[in-house]
């Protein structure tokens, strides 16, 4: 943004609340924030800043823009469409031709032949960064114009971007029970969030701090998922392609199609999968017991510090990956499942791995784990 | 309804009929007999036939005017969604080759079941997406929206077909490894 940005205050509205007040919030194409209030009332703010665009530009955009909230029978029901962090909108009026550049080649680079062990501070972090993102960084390298001599430009390189920043922050003390039900919006949770959520996101992301109450339902389907700690609570995720979780406690994880890292692992905490990846960095002290169930899951899983544990594999048709051995259990005689794989001593150690995995692949390491090519 | 108007035109035969001789004559005589002053009532019904026919008029052209506006718009494609059409069509060729390869390697019915449903989900994702492309064509978040919609089809099978190659990998066989 320029020293001409402009600053436009385009909603503005604030609730009274008691511990029996519900909030609902039906969220599409927006981007909120959402932080615990420092009264017991709810404020709702969003203002704009813009540059480059004409005020007629700027009206018609608003114009999209929906943003509805009201306070009846002691429910807030907030409703938003289009109301995003980022608006990058293009313009380009040249004679060349759009083009699309490196279409098939993977965004994550090339596959490695190592995994490296990672701290939970280095994933906090990264999803710290990752907070300060602009959505739309990436598109420049791949969205360009092949220009009539044959030059290919991005659209930036062109002035063909321009762009209206947005920040709809939203305030909520921690008794009030909020429902967000959301399509392509992006959701971050700023500091710790103690309120009781029930939440629907399908394609977007959703980034928190801390969600620690224990009865959190959340739902996220075909997005991104970054969280720094999650404490108590029902997560189902489908089809995350990146997903980081910082540290995680007495939660239960259900998930497919997803590739989901986290960094450490506290007591109380099971996951059921179909076909993700999965990397498990660190456990703490105490985990006690971890129970995960999958299948068609690939698995990389970093050794407690701690000599106090046991871990086995129950199953067959899987893969296991310690050292430069590739082990492999079959089906027992009746075709089921069997014990596969025993680390340490399962009746005296005080926490206890177990996993249950039907045709998975499971890489174990201390502090890298290599990946054999075949 | 469209129609050529040489198609229309073609249709119809020329009739050479020749005008009587006196045409002219009796043409000025009824035209004398229309020139005659009207009594009252029927100057009346006149008003009444003028006002009728101005209102037809207007309740037709504007009737006319309203449907040319709900009529079917040109459709004129931008270069960004010829682009798209061009990205999604390659994306679309990939994805049945990978589905193709997918099914031929794949020996567990529940596998492929499975997949087939997360890959109809995602393109209903898509079917839902492209509305909101045709309402807001330059609006690059949805646009990335669609291309990451058919990336993810294409690398779901990529990924699957590699998890299957390592389960088909030779390796030590066991009836269980205890460390």
């Amino acid at each position: 943004m320029s020293m001409n940005a402009q600053r436009k205050q385009i909603y503005s509205k604030v609730f009274d609340v008691n511990v029996q007040t519900k909030a609902i919030f039906n969220l599409d194409d927006s981007a909120v924030i959402i932080e615990p209030s420092d009264d017991d009332k709810v404020h709702l703010d969003y203002a704009i800043v813009f540059d480059r665009f004409s005020m007629m530009e700027i009206d018609s955009l608003i114009s999209k823009m929906k943003i509805e909230a009201t306070l009846q029978n002691n429910q807030i029901s907030l409703k938003t469409n289009n109301v995003l962090k980022s608006h990058e909108y293009f313009t380009y009026n040249g004679t060349g031709s759009f083009y699309v550049d490196n279409l098939f080649k993977s965004k994550k680079g090339n596959k490695k032949d190592s995994i490296f062990h990672k701290l939970k501070d280095s994933i906090q972090r990264e999803i710290r960064e990752k907070y300060k993102e602009k959505p739309l960084d990436s598109l420049g390298s791949w969205f360009k114009v092949k220009e009539e001599n044959g030059a290919i430009k991005s659209l930036k390189e062109l002035g063909g971007v321009k762009v209206v920043k947005g920040q709809f922050v939203i305030k909520i003390p921690s008794f009030v029970k909020l429902t967000i039900n959301a399509k392509t919006a992006y959701i971050t949770f700023a500091g710790e969030i103690k309120n009781e959520l029930s939440v629907s996101l399908k394609r977007g992301k959703l980034s928190a701090q801390q969600l620690i109450n224990e009865y959190n339902q959340i739902n996220i389907d075909d997005a991104g998922f970054e969280v720094e700690v999650i404490k108590n609570g029902e997560y189902t995720l489908n089809n995350i392609s990146k997903g980081l979780i910082g540290s995680i406690y007495n939660a239960q994880i259900t998930s497919e199609f997803s590739k989901i890292e986290i960094g450490e692992i506290a007591k109380g905490v099971s996951i059921t999968d179909f076909n993700s990846e999965y990397w498990f960095y660190n456990w703490t002290p105490n985990f006690n017991r971890f129970n995960m169930y999958s299948e068609y899951s690939k698995i990389n899983l970093f050794y407690p510090d701690s000599k106090k544990y046991s871990l086995s594999t129950f199953g067959f048709n899987t893969k296991h990956h310690f050292k430069n051995v590739i082990g492999e259990i079959g089906p027992n005689k009746k075709g089921g499942k069997s014990k596969m794989m025993i680390v340490g001593d399962e009746k005296t150690a005080k926490n206890k791995i177990k996993m249950d995995i039907i045709h998975g692949v499971i890489r174990f390491g201390k502090d890298v784990i290599s990946i054999p090519r075949s | 309804m469209k129609q050529d108007i040489k198609e229309v035109l073609n249709g119809f035969e020329e009739t050479n009929k020749e005008l009587p001789a006196a045409h002219r004559t009796e043409f000025l005589e009824k035209l004398q007999g229309a020139e005659k002053p009207m009594s009252k009532p029927e100057n009346f019904y006149y008003f009444i036939k003028i006002a009728a026919t101005i209102v037809l008029f207007v309740s037709v052209g504007y009737l006319a005017l309203n449907s040319f506006n709900k009529s079917d718009p040109i459709i004129v494609e931008t270069p960004i969604e010829k682009q798209l059409k061009d990205i999604e069509m390659q994306y679309l060729k990939h994805i049945d080759a990978e589905w193709q390869n997918f099914v031929a390697l794949a020996t567990d019915e529940n596998l492929i079941k499975r997949f087939e449903q997360k890959l109809n989900d995602l393109d209903a994702g898509y079917q839902e997406i492209t509305v909101k492309f045709k309402q807001d064509k330059n609006n690059i978040l949805i646009i990335e929206s669609l291309v990451e919609n058919l990336q993810t089809r294409l690398r779901l099978l990529k990924d699957i077909q590699e998890h299957i190659h390592l389960l088909n990998q030779k390796s030590e066989q066991h009836e269980n490894i205890t460390i």
